[in-house]
């Protein structure tokens, strides 16, 4: 069977988590509950007819006192950044951990991810006037861990680069 | 060290942990294994079977680029917070696992904590920008690049007796006083939809009326001096008990039509507020000294229903050549 080690980088509190528990158990929760270290989930999806295990690996979030370790993305295919859309600092977070990536597994397949679509009215990000360095992902995406917009679709998208590659 | 000791260390750092070990060779597969694996439930090994297909956090790491890699605090199936250290030796890797769950449990409270506090702040600077210098903002407060004349309030508050106690204090519990004062007064001016402009010494300035409208600016401004005080009285309370100084702040306010904008020095952009109102707060706060806030005529207009704490008096002004009609409150 095909494995593919995938890592959820964020600033905390941006719905990393909630992404990964709305796609594989479908349930989405308000409250927060910090991740601490990492948690490993897996989930078993078909891609031209092959059967394809997807490691998620749901780190903790980054912020000033406390920096991802760049050992945990060792062995990845691919990896999505989280930005929480009501957060503009989250976006400054985004870039460091693209920049930290690259570092640690050279240039694998990425996808922005814009995450609380359902709060757009308070959103601080525009995600058109992204600039050149998230530009350098297969893909932005608007999602929803609430309503579950665009969830699968994330999956799917990097997914597919993965599998390309 | 002799065995008592050495055997209470292992006490301390082996049996707590629930050590764990397996051996690969270069590719990955299994060559033997020990210690407490159902812990971590793993099972149903089998010699020269490749470990990727039961250990899945080794997914993609064989061959290892480096000496050793340390996964701190990993959850997998189980549930059960894992430090998983992987390390080279000739004929392959060691992989050691070790129980994490108190060292978890200590993490989740701190940066539980920790996080929501951060959430709580930058939702609060969020609605109440704070600024200082300004990298990012190209357009604050609509401010126009070529600056403009606004009416605002501007507010002046002083913590007396800090250079004193800078003489004596070490900087360490100079700075620590320093910035238990200047939060709360931040605070105070935060939740009164003030702007920090900036911090300079033993002194702040605040200006109100940057997002809002005119006349509620005063009165913004007036609320956020006495919450100061409040705030004080409960810091000089907390600081007593602990052998700590007392301070006393003194607060000078003034509104009125000021040139706003912004100076920029190489890539920094710093905000800038010029006119008399900036100048005649400065002096109103110094005339003020500790214990007491003096607001101009044009502030007192605004706060009906803070007239009664001031009374009047007039204050000479040499530089702008004029006796100037003003208000003090005693507080405290
Ligand atoms: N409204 C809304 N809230 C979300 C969304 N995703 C996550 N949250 C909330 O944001 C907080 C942090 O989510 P979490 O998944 O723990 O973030 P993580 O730290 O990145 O793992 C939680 O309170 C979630 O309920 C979303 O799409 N919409
Ligand atoms: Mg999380």
């Amino acid at each position: 069977m095909i494995k593919k080690k995938i890592c959820m980088l964020g600033a905390f509190a941006a719905g990393k988590t909630s992404l990964v528990q709305r796609y594989i158990t479908g349930i989405f929760s308000e409250k927060y509950f910090t991740t601490i270290g990492v948690k490993i989930d897996k989930k078993t999806v078909i891609r031209n007819e092959q059967v394809v295990e997807l490691l998620l690996w749901d780190l903790y979030g980054e912020d000033k006192f406390l920096n991802v370790q760049a050992s945990y993305l060792r062995g990845s295919s691919g990896y999505f950044l989280v930005i929480d859309g009501t957060r503009r600092e989250t976006l400054e977070t985004a870039r460091i951990l693209q920049n930290r990536a690259e570092e640690a597994i050279g240039k694998k397949p990425f996808v922005v991810v814009i995450n609380k679509s359902d709060l757009k009215s308070e959103w601080e990000i525009d995600t058109n006037a992204l600039d050149e360095l998230l530009s350098g992902s297969i893909a932005v995406i608007e999602t929803s861990a609430k309503t579950g917009q665009c969830v699968e679709e994330i999956f799917t998208t990097l997914t597919n680069k993965m599998m390309e590659g | 060290m002799p065995a008592p000791i050495l055997d209470y260390l292992h006490d301390l750092t082996v049996e707590k942990c629930s050590p764990a070990y397996l051996f690969v060779e270069k590719d990955g597969c299994l060559i033997k294994w020990g210690g407490e694996l159902s812990g971590y439930g793993i099972k149903d090994l089998s010699e020269g079977e490749s470990i990727v297909n039961t250990l899945f956090f080794t997914e993609g790491l064989f061959p290892l680029n480096e000496k050793s890699l340390f996964f701190p605090r990993v959850k997998v199936e189980n549930n059960r917070s894992t430090d998983i250290h992987i390390f080279a030796a000739d004929e392959g890797y060691w992989i050691l696992l070790l129980d994490a769950s108190a060292e978890e449990r200590r993490w989740t409270v701190l940066q539980q904590n920790m996080n929501e506090l951060s959430l709580l702040r930058s939702n609060l600077s969020k609605k109440r920008q704070l600024i200082t210098s300004m990298e990012t903002n190209e357009v604050l407060f609509n401010l126009q690049e070529k600056g403009e004349r606004r009416y605002v309030t501007v507010l002046f508050a002083k913590i007396h007796g800090i250079n004193a106690y800078s003489r004596q204090a070490a900087s360490e519990s100079l700075f620590a006083t320093l910035e238990q004062h200047f939060s709360a007064m931040a605070r105070s001016i935060i939740d009164e939809g003030g702007t920090l402009n900036e911090i300079a010494g033993d002194r702040l300035i605040a200006v109100f009326g940057l997002e809002h409208a005119i006349e509620s600016s005063s009165l913004h401004a007036v609320q956020a001096a006495l919450s100061m005080f409040d705030d004080l009285k409960e810091i000089n309370r907390l600081n007593v008990q602990h052998n700590r100084p007392e301070f006393n702040i003194g607060i000078g306010i003034t509104s009125g039509q000021v040139s706003l904008g912004v100076i920029r020095i190489k890539k920094q952009k710093i905000f800038n507020a010029v006119g008399d109102a900036v100048h005649i707060a400065a002096r109103l706060e110094q005339e003020a000294g500790p214990d007491k806030i003096y607001i101009d005529r044009n502030t007192f207009k605004h706060i009906k229903q803070f007239q009664k704490l001031f009374s009047a008096s007039t204050l000479r002004m040499p530089s702008v050549n004029e006796t100037l009609q003003v208000f003090s409150c005693e507080v405290g």
